[in-house]
């Protein structure tokens, strides 16, 4: 078990940081959505501030959505999901893997850059700090919702739509409870409950979501 | 079939019991699995269309009549009401069949009932468009009573998703060309959904106190007096009739084309020709 998930994890890793391009497009892609609100609604800085909330999650959502596309297709392409069946390792345990060194050059990164939020809308330090942690506990979910809709479809040569079909509905509870936070520590009242149940969300999508994509990468190895 | 003697039941020991009991189980699973082996899905319910739709009918025809002529206008919304008769079975329906495409999922990913695919296919856009139905309805309904076609409530836009997540599970069955693919691609999805639905409608619910208010509060409807439920209970077996009779006649259909080769479909279409 071991020897397996350190080997998974070091090439997940060498691959990622070989390629560092796909994840720095994706941020690129993440600050272009962000600059097309201001650029809709107008340089109203009020009506900025009450929107940059809103404004950062859809971009990250979005972000999160496209660099997932096409994740496991060169694992199909080349047999490597095959060797991992054939081997009998866990399926499932390799996809988490998969799935974990991705948010950390993508999700995380989006994190990372959520302080934008503070020069682009005007937010307040904590209001950032809350934004950034529930970006921190919301976009892993994210991530791996897109993942299941990623397996889904990674056989059909145009899934890119389909895909953001099927994930879109299943990631709106996330983009709601996320986007409350920051109202919520508006409106006065209490931000921890909502973190905790993001966090509640995460463990059980950490646990369970992992079979999900076995079984649904099992599709596309016959 | 094994005879068991029940005249000597001091011999029967609990070892014996418990493979009798196994192979009772076994006989009653592996029977079970001969109805819903596709020839025998469509030998035994093909005839039940004919009279599931007869029922529809005459239980739609009486209660449209019944709610839409005879039942008493409502005090509060007059006649506006009577849509009702259509938008509360569209949407119990929408939601049913979903949680239905759910269950046949776990059938056949788990048992690998072939059937259960099948049945999921033929139901899952019948559930699409009722859900359209029932969206169009509460619009329609929402007008003369809100005074707006869409407000966002709690239950319109949970129904709102759902719509969008059966068009992901019709989606799926139409992108694959593989038959066996596509019903476990549709099955993963339909799951992880029905897992999910609880989630959305409490997030949407919690979404909807938190930024407007309940302005309009659709839980606490006033008691009905039968006069009025009795049509529309009418009418919800009417489209649950309905509902089976599509979906059987579409599962029936879908096992003729895919089925179109084997032996016992040319056998079927051989004798039908004779006769």
């Amino acid at each position: 078990m071991l020897p397996f998930i350190s080997t998974t994890l070091r090439r997940e890793l060498l691959l990622r940081f070989n390629h560092l391009s796909s994840g720095l497009y994706m941020l690129v892609f993440f600050v272009l959505v962000l600059l097309l609100f201001p650029l809709a609604v107008g340089a109203n800085t009020q009506f900025l501030n009450q929107i940059g909330v809103a404004a950062i999650w859809i971009a990250a959502l979005l972000a999160v959505l496209l660099g997932m596309e096409g994740v496991f297709r060169a694992e199909v392409d080349d047999g490597t999901l095959e060797q991992v069946i054939v081997a009998r390792q866990s399926l499932a345990l390799w996809a988490l893997i998969k799935v974990g060194v991705h948010w950390l050059t993508g999700g995380f990164a989006i994190v990372l850059l959520s302080v934008l939020s503070m020069p682009l809308f005007g937010l307040h330090v904590n209001e950032a700090g809350i934004l950034a942690l529930s970006l921190l506990l919301g976009t892993p979910i994210l991530t791996l919702i897109a993942a299941i809709a990623a397996a889904l479809t990674v056989s059909l040569k145009s899934g890119g739509v389909l895909m953001s079909l099927i994930a879109l509905p299943l990631q709106l509870p996330v983009l709601i409870f996320a986007t409350g936070a920051v109202d919520v520590l508006r409106a006065g009242g209490a931000v921890l409950p909502i973190l905790a149940l993001l966090a509640a969300g995460l463990i059980l999508s950490v646990i369970f979501i992992p079979f999900a994509l076995a079984s649904a990468l099992r599709l596309s190895v016959q | 079939m094994p005879e068991i003697d029940l005249s000597d039941k001091s011999k029967n020991t609990h070892s014996e019991n418990a493979q009798n009991a196994q192979s009772v189980f076994v006989r009653l699973w592996n029977g079970f699995l001969l109805t819903v082996a596709m020839p025998h899905f469509y030998r035994i319910f093909s005839p039940w269309v004919k009279w599931l739709s007869i029922i529809a009918m005459v239980l739609l025809a009486i209660g449209s009549v019944w709610g839409l002529a005879i039942a008493p206008p409502d005090y509060l919304q007059g006649n506006s009401y009577r849509i009702i008769f259509i938008h509360v079975p569209t949407a119990s329906l929408a939601l049913s069949i979903y949680l239905g495409l759910a269950v046949l999922g776990v059938i056949s990913l788990v048992w690998k009932v072939k059937t259960a695919a099948v049945v999921a296919q033929a139901a899952a856009p019948v559930g699409l468009v009722l859900c359209v139905l029932s969206l169009i309805t509460g619009a329609i309904w929402g007008k003369p009573t809100w005074g707006a076609y869409w407000v966002w409530d709690g239950r319109l836009t949970s129904m709102l998703v759902l719509a969008f997540l059966y068009v992901g599970v019709v989606a799926l069955f139409h992108a694959f060309e593989n038959t066996a693919q596509q019903g476990k691609a549709a099955a993963i999805l339909s799951i992880v959904g029905a897992v999910n639905l609880p989630i959305i409608k409490y997030s949407v619910v919690w979404w909807n106190t938190l930024h407007q208010g309940s302005t309009f509060s659709l839980t606490t409807a006033p008691q009905m007096p039968p006069s009025m439920y009795l049509p529309l209970l009418v009418m919800i077996f009417g489209f649950y009739f309905m509902v089976a009779a599509l979906v059987i006649y579409r599962s029936c259909t879908i096992i003729l084309v895919r089925e179109r080769q084997k032996t016992w479909l040319k056998a079927l279409i051989a004798a039908r020709t004779m006769q």
